[in-house]
């Protein structure tokens, strides 16, 4: 999946509109990066990419970027 | 910051508007707007703010002493602070979609509620605060494993406050 592909993705699943996001946007300055996006971050992973998110994993992503990287 | 005390006893459950930021990031601007109204709960029954600590999975508790207990949530402008001698969760959050892929999630706790949850934006999120309230009440963080929502019996209240945001409570039944 292309970086492109990716942000969509994220921006769909983070109620954001196309465009919204970009690559090297720290998360803590994005108002919808709240408890209700990470859940949707963890539930995304798992129905899309087959990987279990933990906690401890999001508490590490500093970046947009961070994200990407994890989608894989 | 103006406060406002939504439900007065045990719990004591208080909201108050985030002040601007004045060069704080959002996060420690919201984190500092927390402790603030935290001191005035805690204020308000006449006991010191205790030394704070947080557990491995980052639930912030009293140390040293059993209870009361405390539980922090911001949303937007506000934030809400609930204070009980019950370990307890609170949220609050602004009325807003709820991403489509947390259905599954959520009906983990459906069964918990009075009423039928609706598709209005307003049922999801008193869904979701209930969700994010026994999360942080559990103190494991989320996602919330089913067997953790099924060894209590859960005390749940919901309001609607500030115009357009739901704020819920919940603590664990003696």
């Amino acid at each position: 999946m292309d970086t492109e592909k990716k942000l969509a993705l994220l921006e769909e699943t983070l109620e954001l509109e196309e465009g919204d996001l970009k690559a090297d946007m720290v998360l803590a300055d994005i108002d919808e990066y709240n408890s209700m996006a990470k859940l949707a971050l963890i539930v995304l992973m798992s129905d899309e990419f087959g990987k279990k998110l933990t906690s401890e994993q999001i508490k590490a992503f500093v970046t947009v970027q961070d994200i990407l990287d994890y989608m894989e | 910051m103006e406060v406002e005390i939504i439900c007065k006893g045990d719990p004591l459950v208080i909201i108050g508007n985030i002040p601007a930021s004045c060069g704080l990031s959002r996060e420690k601007n919201e984190h500092e707007a927390g402790l603030q109204l935290l001191k005035h709960g805690m204020d308000y029954l006449n006991l010191p703010l205790y030394f704070i600590k947080t557990n491995c999975y980052g639930k912030p508790f009293f140390d040293n002493v059993e209870g009361p207990y405390f539980s922090i949530s911001h949303s937007a402008n506000f934030v809400a602070c609930a204070i009980s001698s019950k370990e307890i969760g609170c949220d609050i959050e602004r009325i807003k979609r709820v991403p489509g892929n947390l259905e599954k999630e959520l009906y983990k706790i459906q069964h918990l509620l009075d009423e039928k949850t609706t598709s209005s934006f307003e049922d999801k999120i008193k869904l979701w605060t209930v969700y994010e309230a026994m999360a942080k009440c559990i103190g494991k963080g989320i996602p919330i494993e089913q067997n953790d929502i099924d060894s209590y019996d859960w005390n749940i209240m919901i309001w609607r406050t500030c115009k357009d945001y739901i704020t819920c409570i919940v603590t664990k039944r003696d």
